[in-house]
This record gives C-alpha cells, structure tokens and sequence, in this order.
C-alpha cells in the first residue's frame, strides 16, 4: 500500500515535470528560434527542412541594425513607451480612484464603465483613417505627442478597469483613518492608496508598457521619420523584393530585452498583483 | 476636550432611517458608551461625528460649535476602528505618527509623541516593526497609540475589542479603562457587547432601529430598565420573561402563568397599573434574583415546582436551566448547587426584584 501510493505519487511528479517542460518548450521555443535565427549565417534562415541549431555564430545581423539611425528609433520607441506608460497608469489610476470612491447610482457607474471600454470594442483599424487626418489637423502628424496621445487613450479603459478593482478591494476603514488623520483627498491617494495598490500599478504599468513597446498599426500610420518606433523599423526589413530575416531577428531579440528588464524590476509586485483580491486576506 | 452634542440628528440611507431623531449631550471627560445590536445606529452616530457621514437632518457639535460641515480632519478627534485600520505599509512609529505629520508637526514633536503614547501602550519594542508582524493585541495597541498621540478633543472607539480573543479582550477592558482614566478624555465607545459598555462607561445609551431606548449609569440601567429591550440586552445571562395574568388572591396581588400561581405578593400599588394593561404582562427577572433549591431547601409556600433542564457549571457560579410547567427560567447559583438534568427543584422569584412590562408597548410597568 505504501510503496503503491510512494510510486504514484513519483509518477504524477514526473508526468507534472513532463508537462511543465513541454509548456516551457512551447513558450521558450520562438524565443529560441528568434535569437538563433539573429546569429544564424544568412543561408540557414529559410532552408527546409528548418537549421534548429546554427552551424556557426556570427553577430554581424547586429552589427548592421545597430548602425545608421536605428538607435534613434530606439531612443524613439523608450520615450514614447515610458511616457505612455507614465501618464496611462497615473491617469488611470487616478479615474479609477475617483470612480470607486464616488457615490453614484448604479445605471451611471455602469454606463461609464461601459462607455469607458467603447474605444477597445471597435478594432483600431475602423477608425485609423479619420484618426489620421485629426492628427495631421493638428499639425501633429510624425510628432512623439501624437504616438504618446494615441497610446494614452488606448491604455486607459484598461488600466481604469484593472485598477478599479484594486481600489475597490482595499478595506475601507484604512482610508477611514487616513480621513480622520486629516488627510485630503490628494494625501490619502498619495501616502496611504498608491503605496498599497503598488502590485496592481505594476501590473498595469507593465501590460501598458507593452502594448506601447510593441504597438504597429498606430506608430505606422502616424510617424514616419522623426517619431518612428522599433515595430515600424523592423517591418522596413521586409518588402516585396527582400525579406531580411537576420537584421529582423536581431532587432526583434533586442526589443525583448526591455520588456524583460522592465517585467523583472516590477515582478516582485507581478505575481501579488495578478492575484491580488482572488482571496480576502 | 470638549463637550459633544447631537441635536435632532437623523440619517438616512435611502429609504431605510439609520438615525431617528438622536438627540445626545456628552459632557466634557465623560466616557459614553453606545451600545445595541447590529444595525441599531450606533456606528452611525460615530461615523456622522467622526465626519465621515453627513446627518441628513439635525446638528452636530463640538466645544459648542457646529462641525456639520467641518471636514473630518478639522473636528480633531481620533478614532479607533475595529479592523484597527492600521497602514500596512508603514511602522509602527509612522502608523502613530501619521496624523501629526499630515498636521505638519515639527519632526521633533512627533518623535517625542510617539514615544510617550507608545511608552504609555507599551510597544515600545514595536516601534520599528510593521503591522503585519503584531499579533492582534499589539495591533489594537497601535491603534490606540494613534488616537492618544493626536491628543483629541474626543476619542471615538468603533468595537475596538470585538477582533480579540476573549481572555485578551477582559484584560484591554482593563486597560482601556485605566487608560482613559489616566488621559481624562471625553470618549464615545460603540459596543454591542454589554459587558463593556457596563464596566467601561460613565454612561451608557442603549440604541436600537437607529432610536435611543434609554440612556443613563450602567448600574441605573441595569436595575431600573424602562423597556422589555433594555431589560433583555443588559445582563448576562439574560433577564428571564414570561407572560402572566395579574391574579388577586383575596387582597393579595399575585400572578398566574398557566395553572401556576406564583407564591408573591406584588406591592398594592401595582393593581391600577395592571388594570390598565390589559389582560396579560411580561415578567422579567434577572437569573441571581431567581433561587433554585432542592426538594426541602425552599419552603414549599413561597417556591414552584421546576424540573432542571441543564446545569452549566461557570466555575464562580451555576447557570440553571429550569422549566416551570413549559416556561423556561434561568437561575444562577454558588458553584457548590449540585443538581442534574431532569432533577425535580423548587424555584422562588424575588419580589422586591421583578420587573413588569407592557406586551403591547414593550414599556416597563412601574407602580403608580
């Protein structure tokens, strides 16, 4: 009996590690596939059947995209994303805030809650054209605002939802307290709610910073030189005469590391954050 | 410190009235304790003084000045909450001192403070440890520490107690009481449980449907109840009701609950009062005026026959759970009573003690 049930429990442990490495395999896979293809010789990109492991390595894939103007869109790709990211979490943050804590009838919360979501309904494209011409209006067309704008507008219905959340889970008798400490609004916000939903904002910030990182469709159609970001860098690799897999790769593989870096910094609040409000606790 | 009055407050959360009409002084340095079921009002009433709900109707004051539409952070009262509503994301030393600093006192003056309150609690050795590693009682301690170090013109403490485990509530009721002895405040303490608002307070007000039911010295109420609900909610085991029938027996004034006739006398006095009444009134009598004795130990003209039903042995005392022919009555009694379940006894009530009240009303009978 005992050595019966010592041996299923040995067996599920392997078939979890079995499925676990499988997942990861998965997961890991276009990543690999990503780097090996950056430092992969030219002729092994396209071959079949597939070069899954390089027969030499060689970084000039790098070298070329780090020439010329790229870093510029780099640099492009890092302001527009942080600031994005920065004024999409406070913003959220702060209607969120305001929406869990005001006391309005339930058709109204609903109704502005509903409406707050419309601009993620309809699919980007609908409204791209006519989007385009309001910015050229304004005589913001290539211009980093207009990306930062677009991407705002775009990361807000997100963050507001996650965050109301957050601030609707924190115990109402804390900012209680901090009222009859004689907090202002601000100063409760500030000292006493931020520091307490750190796991959601960093949840947010980073879900907001990569969507900012990795947009394409609005960064194409509103920058062209001045205010170009790495997505739309990357897609120049590729036209109707040249598919340039390696420069490619090795610009996708560096654009993965900030996101990276970013999730690392913050992963402490991630996993809290994700659960955050699952359980009473 | 100041004196604190509600005049003529209501409150209303849409249809349902939280607060009917709650008129209320508390005077300067008096430790009042509101107490009452849950949804009674007397959160409520905390909550409008504290400044976090608006009256919808009547005024509230502080040191003789209006504070209805004062924000909550000007009333300068501190307040105690049951959850402790402690800032998790600051130490001990911060959690005390945050009202200061949102005040914009010297950091000096702070440091100072909190260390007297803390030296005062005794969680001295706390002061750099956050929330989360404080066990219950240290937590309410901290809480306590930031409402003293304030130095309020009130204290409003919101069922400080009601998270404690029993031996360590009986021990902060101690200490409370010390505590605001010691700092001499003008305190208003929300309760439903009554042995703290009865060994707590200077005054206690019993609420009930957001309307005061009676208010005055824990002692008073306890022995002169104006009301069935006030008789029931003090005292612990609860007062004993049952419905009887005033009987004359000749002159005698007595009362009848079914076949039985209680072997009392009730002062003559009663006799225009009960004709008013009506037909039937609601005894009560607190379990220590009521004595069980064994066959033999109670003469048989002044006692019933009762069955015991359960003996809770309390260690200082006996709870005895006994039936008069259907009617439930519970006696206490020395520890050293013995008796078991289904054994026969008799009962006798205190006359001097028994209370009579109204069925329809719910008001105490009181002789004219």
């Amino acid at each position: 009996m005992g050595t019966n049930y010592r041996l299923r429990r040995q067996l599920s442990t392997i078939l979890l590690y079995t499925i676990i490495g499988i997942v990861l395999v998965i997961i890991a896979f276009p990543v690999y596939w990503l780097i090996s293809t950056s430092v992969k010789p030219g002729i092994e990109t396209a071959t079949f059947p597939p070069v899954y492991v390089p027969s030499s390595i060689s970084f000039e894939n790098y070298e070329a995209v780090l020439r010329g103007e790229n870093l510029k869109f780099f640099i492009n790709s890092v302001i527009i994303s942080l600031s994005s990211t920065f004024l999409t979490t406070l913003m959220g943050s702060m209607a969120a805030y305001a929406l869990a804590k005001s006391y309005l009838a339930f058709w109204l919360r609903r109704s502005l809650m509903l409406w707050i979501l419309v601009t993620r309904i309809f699919p980007p494209i609908t409204t791209i054209i006519p989007y385009y011409v309001i910015i050229k209006g304004m005589g913001l067309n290539d211009t980093h605002i207009a990306v930062i704008v677009t991407y705002v507008a775009y990361g807000l219905p997100f963050v507001i939802w996650l965050m109301l959340g957050f601030f609707q889970d924190l115990p109402a008798d804390i900012e209680r307290a901090a009222i009859v400490d004689g907090c202002s609004m601000w100063q409760r916000f500030r000292q006493v709610v931020l520091p307490l939903t750190l796991p959601g904002l960093a949840v947010t910030a980073i879900f907001a910073f990569i969507y900012a990182w990795n947009e394409f469709l609005y960064a194409s159609i509103l920058t062209s030189v001045q205010a170009k970001t790495l997505p739309v860098m990357i897609a120049t690799f590729m036209s109707d005469q040249y598919l340039r897999w390696g420069e490619m790769s090795a610009m996708g593989s560096m654009m993965i590391i900030p996101v990276m870096i970013f999730s690392a910094a913050t992963q402490k609040y991630l996993v809290r954050g994700l659960t955050f409000g699952a359980v009473k606790g | 410190m100041a004196e604190i009055v509600f005049e003529h407050v209501t409150k209303r959360f849409g249809s349902v009235v939280a607060l009917n009409d709650f008129n209320l002084r508390i005077a300067d340095k008096e430790f009042v304790t509101l107490v009452g079921p849950s949804g009674c009002g007397k959160s409520t009433t905390l909550n409008i003084l504290a400044g976090l709900e608006d009256p919808s109707e009547g005024l509230v004051y502080i040191d003789g000045q209006v504070v209805n539409d004062m924000p909550s952070g000007k009333r300068d009262i501190a307040m105690v909450f049951q959850s402790y509503a402690l800032y998790p994301h600051m130490t001990v030393r911060e959690n005390i001192g945050f009202g200061l600093k949102v005040r914009g006192m010297p950091k000096a003056e702070i440091d100072r403070r909190v260390q007297e309150a803390a030296q005062i609690l005794g969680i001295e050795a706390l002061l750099d440890r956050r929330p989360r590693a404080l066990s219950g009682g240290q937590r309410q301690r901290v809480a306590l520490g930031r409402a003293i170090t304030r130095e309020p013109k009130a204290f409003l403490l919101d069922e400080p107690l009601s998270n404690l485990d029993a031996k360590l509530r009986t021990q902060m009721r101690a200490d409370l009481k010390l505590l605001f002895t010691r700092l001499g405040g003008t305190v208003l303490y929300v309760t439903h449980d009554q042995a703290e608002a009865m060994t707590l307070s200077d005054r206690v007000v019993v609420m009930k449907d957001g309307v005061i039911q009676q208010e005055g010295e824990p002692l008073k109420l306890y022995n002169d109840p104006d009301n069935l609900f006030v008789a029931g909610f003090l005292g612990n085991p609860a007062m004993n009701f049952f419905t009887c029938t005033p009987t004359y027996q000749g002159d005698r004034l007595t009362l009848s609950t079914g076949s039985i006739v209680w072997p009392l006398a009730l002062p003559p006095e009663y006799g225009k009062v009960l004709s008013q009444a009506g037909q039937q009134v609601i005894v009560g009598i607190r379990p220590e005026d009521v004595t069980v004795g064994l066959p033999g130990q109670l003469p048989d003209e002044s006692s019933v026959p009762c069955v015991v039903e359960v003996v809770e042995h309390m260690g200082s005392l006996n709870i005895i759970y006994t039936s008069v022919e259907g009617t439930r009555i519970v006696a206490t009694t020395e520890s050293d009573f013995v008796a078991r379940s289904g054994d026969l006894a008799r009962l006798a009530l205190n006359a001097r003690k028994l209370h009579l009240f109204d069925p329809t009303t719910t008001r105490r009978l009181r002789a004219a």
